[in-house]
Formats: C-alpha cells, structure tokens, sequence
C-alpha cells in the first residue's frame, strides 16, 4: 500500500485534425546562411476561418533559447502546446543553422 | 545591400543586383544562372505570394518573374499568383479567380499590387521543369534588357529595434553618493 498515487500517462501525438489554432497567431520560421528568421503574424479570419496573417514582428538570431526568451517576451501570451511547439522548432532550426542545412517548419 | 533590395527578407538567393528577372521555384530543384536578380521558392498563396511582391518591386531592376516547376497541390500557387498578376484583389483581399484554398493579401495595399502589375511581366512555366527550357527563357528576357522601372517601392520594412545591454554591473546595484555641488562623492556596492 503506497501513501500517494501518482498517474504515469503515455504520451500521444495530437492528431491534425484535432490541433487548436492559437487565437493569438502564429510564426513563420525560415533558417538562413547568416540567421534564424521568425515572423510573428496576428490571425487573419474570414468566415471564422484563419486564412492568413498580418506580420507583427521578426526576430532575427542564432540560438534557440535566445529566439525563446525574446518571443516570449514580445508576443502576447500562447497557449501552451504552442510555445512547446515553438520550442521544438526553434532547436530544429538552431541544428539546421549550425550544420548549414535545409530547414523545413514542421506542422504542429 | 540585399535587406534594401529585398527588404521583407526571406528563403531566397540573392544573385545580380542589376538582373532583370526574378525566378519563383514550385516543386523544382533548378538553379538559375548568376544573369538573374533573385530566385527562391514559393510555398503558399497568401503570404509566399505577398513576400515575392514585396521583395520584387523593391528593386526596379526586375522586370520579368519566371514561375517554373509544378503547381503546389491544394494551394495551387503558382496560379494563385498569375491570377493576382493578372485581375488584382477583391474588396475580401481574395485573389480574384484564384484556384487556391486561401489566396488573401492582408500585408500589401492595392497600390502594390497595381505597381508589381505594372512592373512585372509573368512568364508563365508552370508545368515546365526542363533546365534548358528555363534556361533559354531566361537569356531570351535578358537579351531584352529592359530599362529599371524606376524607384523602389518599398511595401513593408523590417526596422531593426534598438535594444540596450548593461553589461557594467555596478550601474544597476552600486550606492552612489553625491555631494552638495553634484559631484559622485562614493560609489559603493
């Protein structure tokens, strides 16, 4: 008999067509010889469907975490799973930059 | 010199500064020759499309687009922007007749959009994936030379922020004393 339980919960992938889109935006991510390059657009809707974006701010630098700290801190808030998205492919990026490949945003 | 030339920025390569083509890639890997001004590819038909207007226009110099490869599935582009060249927007930003799923410019105004028709001739290869065809096209719009359309039009620009670092500690946790007449009497931490 243990004194507390604690649940162990098996990971599993969101399916596509259960992601939610973020309410606040999204980002553009693009790996260049020189930088990592992210765009921060606000939701376009019509007919409540985000058909696009308007370009708020870019972000320009070199590592991931530095990209982290400085999108936190100038976008408003995210849901969560999105900046965990956000996370992943900012340390892909980060990896293509550094080994000069071929990035390609993933999807959420 | 290429974020005055191409001020939106994005996944292209720069080549001759003074080249009177721009090359759109769908779907192929081709690399044109050095003659050409910029080439990169494009993905989707709303802001892929809005990024190569932005970033064409800026340089007078271009006066041909050559969109080569096949079509992107679903988005459809390419033809979202022949379309767009072609009959403009509507009052929704939609791309009037566009095939895509969601061909809306939010980022650049009608007038733009009126320069990039005035400034640019579509040569339309979609379809087309044969480097020496491409090739061909392009020495046959260089051979051309048509004159710079005059000024840039610079639709959107990335302002750097200025941002400051304090990397001396003691101006953020020193005890400075002044005295009477102003001076810095002590500075401690």
């Amino acid at each position: 008999m243990a004194d507390k339980e604690i649940p162990l919960i098996q990971a599993k992938k969101t399916t596509e067509k259960d992601v939610l889109l973020d309410p606040n935006g999204f980002f553009v991510i693009e790996v260049d010889r020189k930088t990592i390059r992210v765009e921060y657009y606000s939701n376009v809707y019509k007919n409540k469907r985000i058909v696009s974006g308007i370009l708020q701010k870019v972000f320009t630098g070199t590592s991931a975490d530095a990209l982290s700290d400085t999108i936190a801190s100038h976008v408003p808030p995210l849901r969560p799973e999105h900046y965990l998205y956000l996370g992943r492919e900012l340390q892909k990026a980060q990896l293509a930059f550094e080994h000069q490949k071929k990035y390609i945003q993933g999807g959420c | 010199m290429t974020d005055d030339l191409y001020p939106w920025g994005g996944e292209f390569t720069t080549c001759s500064p003074h080249g009177c083509v721009a090359v759109v890639l769908l779907n192929i890997q081709y690399t044109p020759p050095e003659s050409i001004a910029i080439y990169g590819p494009l993905k989707t038909e709303n802001i892929g499309i809005e990024k190569i207007i932005a970033n064409v226009i800026s340089n007078p110099f271009i006066r041909y687009l050559v969109l080569c490869g096949e079509d992107i599935r679903g988005h459809r582009s390419g033809a979202s922007l022949v379309a767009l060249h072609k009959n403009g927007i509507d009052q929704n930003h939609r791309i009037i007749d566009a095939l895509g799923a969601i061909p809306y410019i939010e980022n650049l105004h009608q007038e733009a959009i009126k320069r990039f028709q005035d400034q640019l001739t579509i040569i339309n290869l979609l379809g087309v994936t044969q480097k020496d065809h491409i090739d061909a096209v392009i020495t046959d719009c260089n051979q051309k030379a048509p004159p710079s359309f005059g000024a840039p039009y610079i639709a959107i620009r990335i302002k750097p922020q200025a941002t400051v670092t304090l990397t001396d500690n003691r101006a953020l946790h020193s005890r400075i004393i002044i005295d009477y007449l102003g001076n810095i009497k002590k500075r401690g931490m």
